[in-house]
């Protein structure tokens, strides 16, 4: 009896600590919580960056994650195109199947960063003159934008060493 | 797994950040501001496998027979990439330009001209890939597809340190 009070209070201290925590408080391409160094998200780096308010966050939120899903067919192609070079190699297709499908891939990743870019621009005009004159926030976010949309499920976790 | 001279040996950071800045068009809205001074933000700091650590762990390549050889490869893959990552960095900034000025028609050829660089791009990734492809033992050969994608955009130029470099991406930012 007594040990399983114990045991539930310890539970409880771990639910409180975990619910309190700064990963818990901090949402995942919400708003409104400040960013920690335990969870470093690109949108709390274009907030930080920019000092973006309550609506420009929103707004820049709502831009990407619409961009993230029109990037579907892309990322997808991407990836299909991009092993197509490396069975092409292992089966040691000829050196013209092998540009056929880096070709294939490249016109992929030119319409991936075609899209990147332009959800840059859309993030950019969502900001007032003196906001975009921070040049370092600008360099930030163009840098922050690259392979940004490659990940199925979310473009806000931490930038990670996945590109193409 | 991979020695940091061999790294150090990749990184063309410095290139590439001046010339981001020498050929950024004068009339630009906006500009990359490469190589300009961190505003003290918070860094990314969190620790990942480099691209090339991960290549390595992938294949289980051989610390002492295979490593150095695999290094060596992909040196001379970074060295010959970088003229096309750096092409590809300027049209990503005309792009971004481009779009900001709302002139749709004008970013076409740049598109086609990112296409001609993506392709050089991967083509040096296909020649390295399949370099160690060679290289590689019967039991390794499974996992080679795995360890090309790991390789997509390994020899891109790295993004500057600070809020937002990616960081562990690129070549040699490691």
């Amino acid at each position: 009896m007594r040990g399983s009070r114990t045991l539930i209070s310890l539970l409880a201290a771990v639910a409180v600590v975990v619910a309190f925590s700064p990963r818990a408080f901090s949402q995942r391409g919400g708003s409104g919580a400040p960013a920690t160094p335990l969870d470093v998200t690109r949108l709390n780096i274009l907030e930080s960056g920019f000092k973006l308010s309550k609506d420009q966050k929103k707004a820049v939120k709502t831009i990407l994650d619409d961009a993230h899903k029109s990037a579907a067919p892309m990322r997808e192609a991407l990836t299909k195109t991009h092993a197509a070079i490396a069975a092409a190699i292992q089966s040691s297709r000829s050196q013209q199947d092998i540009d056929a499908a880096v070709n294939e891939y490249a016109q992929q990743a030119a319409a991936m960063a075609a899209l990147e870019m332009k959800s840059l621009a859309q993030v950019l005009q969502t900001l007032e003159p003196e906001q975009r004159g921070n040049q370092a926030a600008v360099r930030s976010a163009f840098f922050l934008m690259r392979g940004v949309f490659l990940d199925n499920k979310r473009w806000d976790d931490v930038p990670d060493s996945r590109s193409y | 797994m991979f020695r940091a001279s061999g790294l150090i040996a990749l990184a063309p950071l410095a290139l590439v950040s001046t010339l981001f800045a020498l050929a950024a068009p004068q009339n630009a809205p906006l500009s990359s501001g490469m190589g300009s001074d961190d505003t003290g933000a918070p860094r990314i700091g969190i620790q990942t496998r480099t691209p090339y650590e991960q290549f390595a762990d992938r294949l289980k390549l051989d610390t002492k027979t295979q490593v150095p050889a695999v290094e060596l490869i992909l040196s001379d893959a970074a060295r010959e990439a970088a003229p096309a990552g750096q092409q590809m960095l300027l049209l990503r900034q005309r792009l971004v330009n481009l779009a900001l000025e709302n002139k749709p028609d004008e970013m076409k050829p740049v598109v086609h001209a990112y296409t001609e660089a993506a392709a050089k791009m991967a083509g040096v990734e296909a020649r390295a890939f399949a370099k160690v492809y060679a290289t590689l033992r019967p039991n390794q050969q499974p996992a080679a597809p795995q360890a090309f994608a790991i390789m997509a955009g390994m020899f891109q130029p790295p993004a500057p340190r600070g809020p937002g470099g990616r960081g562990g991406r690129g070549g040699g930012q490691q």
